[in-house]
């Protein structure tokens, strides 16, 4: 809250300077449109139910992709995580994929699956995997012997022991994880859906610059980022922030 | 071995005949051998045979205990007394069965028929080791969850145990808004609550200050005489073992051996002031910093 009036003041200047520069005429309205006119074309678009259909079908998109990323990651990064010799080979080749940007799997997908919903669904789940998958293997590898050697005192063992202590303590590192392969699922997908297009919100980015209607680029592109904000603020690092607290890592 | 059990300053002290006895009967007998401090009655709980134990380090074998042999009684309380790095640790480990020796063998006498409880031989470690992500309650109650009681009965039980170390106001709270004196004693109920045959002390009270190391000292001593639990309870610190321990099982390191035993008279509490533990206190240091105890009364005698 401290600095509320700072930050409004900062938008609203910011809104001014915009403003001006597109009324001096410097620049053409096809390539700096006044702030009036994305407004516009936002609320058109989001009345008309246009961007509102984008918008579902992208998210429902990411929601498969990152279920999917889920369902694989998790478990594969608590195998590779507990058994050495699945990590030093899958692991190793997951920590070597890991580099390389999620949208250069497109070509692949594109031949594998065709111009389908598939594609872009595997765009996504490539995406999200790995980062969920390295970060649940390093969670369940670094938890503490010791939680480990109470558990077992305790006559936990097995799938008891995985479930009630190495799962538990290892998932502050894996709420990392899920937060950065959904950001990461976000990415992919809208890179996805700009270079294969097929409805959704990259379509209409897309739509924008083929019209030329730069209003409708930007106003496409302030959703994206509302959306962003949206689950990362409200979602992600709310659960981040209460494991933490739980975890009683804030207050060391 | 061939020095153990023989009790230091063997002369009867006159305050200590003021001393009253729990049981009645005199603790001392003039002409009787110093075994009297031992509880007759008591059967051997825990025996362990000739047990080594080498770790593989960096810096190559590591032999982290030779030869030790030791029987614990029932319901006794044991002080495991020695400097650090000599394998104390490594002893209390073995006994839970967390890990195995390389030699000999390590045998308890367990009281019970029942079957498929695995939580008889309980640690508390130095550090807690509670659960963050449980409350104290839920902590409590994991191991009876384990086996698979019933909830209503796990709960009251838990509680009871809580209520047993003082803590039943703080059920609900997460482990990090407790002291480390608190911790400790939710490591105690949460040990307690399982019943187990024997249970392993590892410096629990070691990183307390003393105020509150003094305190739970009590308390233990109180929850022992309650529950008639065996204790094998491991420090480094002398005035603990002299206060806590029914015997005192001095190690030496690097590799671990017994290197001398010493039997406390039974009466409780220990009246830590008079002259008997003053000069048990000397003793036992002075053995305890000494590499061999013969030596040193060569150059002296
Ligand atoms: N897992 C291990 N791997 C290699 N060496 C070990 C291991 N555990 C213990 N040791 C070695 O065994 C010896 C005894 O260790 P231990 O932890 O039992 O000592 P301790 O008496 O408990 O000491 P402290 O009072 O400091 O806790 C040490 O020399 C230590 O280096
Ligand atoms: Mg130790």
């Amino acid at each position: 809250m401290r600095f509320f009036w700072g930050k409004t003041a900062f938008y609203l200047l910011l809104l001014l300077g915009w403003f001006l520069l597109a009324h001096s005429g410097w620049w053409p309205e096809y390539m700096l449109p006044a702030p009036e006119k994305v407004f516009q074309t936002l609320g058109e678009g989001l009345c008309s139910g246009r961007y509102l259909l984008a918008v579902l079908i992208s998210i429902r998109r990411l929601l498969l992709g990152y279920l999917f990323s889920l369902a694989i990651g998790i478990p594969l990064g608590m195998l590779t995580g507990k058994c050495r010799w699945l990590d030093e080979t899958v692991g190793s080749l997951l920590l070597g994929l890991q580099t390389l940007p999620s949208i250069c799997w497109l070509p692949l997908s594109l031949l594998w699956f065709g111009l389908n919903e598939q594609a872009i669904l595997f765009v996504v789940v490539m995406g999200a995997v790995l980062s969920i998958t390295v970060a649940t293997n390093s969670g369940v590898k670094n938890v503490a012997p010791l939680y480990i050697r109470a558990g077992k005192n305790m006559g936990a063992k097995g799938v008891v022991l995985f479930l009630r202590i190495i799962l538990p303590a290892a998932l502050p590192s894996i709420v990392i994880g899920l937060k950065q392969g959904w950001s990461f699922a976000w990415r992919s997908l809208m890179a996805g859906e700009l270079l294969f297009i097929n409805l959704g919100l990259g379509y209409l980015l897309m739509m924008g610059r083929e019209l030329n209607d730069m209003a409708q680029v930007i106003a496409v592109m302030f959703v994206v980022v509302m959306l962003g904000l949206f689950f990362d603020r409200l979602l992600f690092s709310r659960l981040e922030k209460a494991v933490r607290r739980r975890w009683g890592f804030d207050h060391s | 071995m061939n020095e153990a059990r023989a009790l230091p300053c063997l002369e009867p002290l006159p305050d200590l005949d003021r001393e009253e006895e729990p049981t009645g009967a005199p603790f001392f007998l003039p002409g009787e051998s110093p075994r009297v401090h031992n509880r007759p009655k008591s059967r051997p709980k825990l025996e362990i045979r000739n047990v080594v134990k080498t770790f593989a380090s960096t810096k190559g074998l590591i032999r982290a205990l030779s030869n030790i042999n030791l029987t614990v009684h029932e319901g006794e309380f044991a002080c495991v007394l020695g400097p650090s790095g000599c394998g104390k640790s490594t002893l209390l480990h073995l006994i839970a069965g967390l890990e195995l020796p390389d030699h000999g063998e390590i045998r308890l006498y367990s009281s019970r028929t029942k079957k498929g409880n695995n939580a008889e031989k309980l640690i508390i470690f130095q550090e807690a080791a509670l659960f963050p992500w449980l409350t104290v309650l839920e902590n409590v109650l994991f191991g009876l969850r384990l086996q698979r009681l019933g909830a209503k009965e796990s709960k009251e039980r838990a509680m009871h145990f809580l209520a047993l170390v003082k803590l039943e106001n703080f059920a609900n709270c997460f482990i990090h808004e407790l002291s480390g004196g608190m911790k400790q004693r939710v490591a105690l109920a949460r040990a307690l609550v399982l019943d187990p045959e024997l249970l392993l002390m590892d410096e629990p009270f070691a990183a307390l200050d003393f105020q509150t190391r003094e305190k739970l000292q009590s308390e233990l001593e109180e929850l022992w005489k309650r529950t008639k639990k065996t204790i094998i309870f491991v420090t480094h610190n002398v005035e603990e073992a002299i206060t806590l321990g029914d015997r005192v099982i001095l190690f030496s390191g690097q590799p671990g051996t017994v290197k001398q035993e010493y039997t406390l008279p039974p009466g409780r509490p220990r009246q830590k002031e008079s002259p008997f533990f003053a000069e048990l206190a000397v003793e036992i240091k002075r053995d305890f910093q000494n590499p061999g105890r013969e030596l040193v009364e060569q150059v002296t005698g």
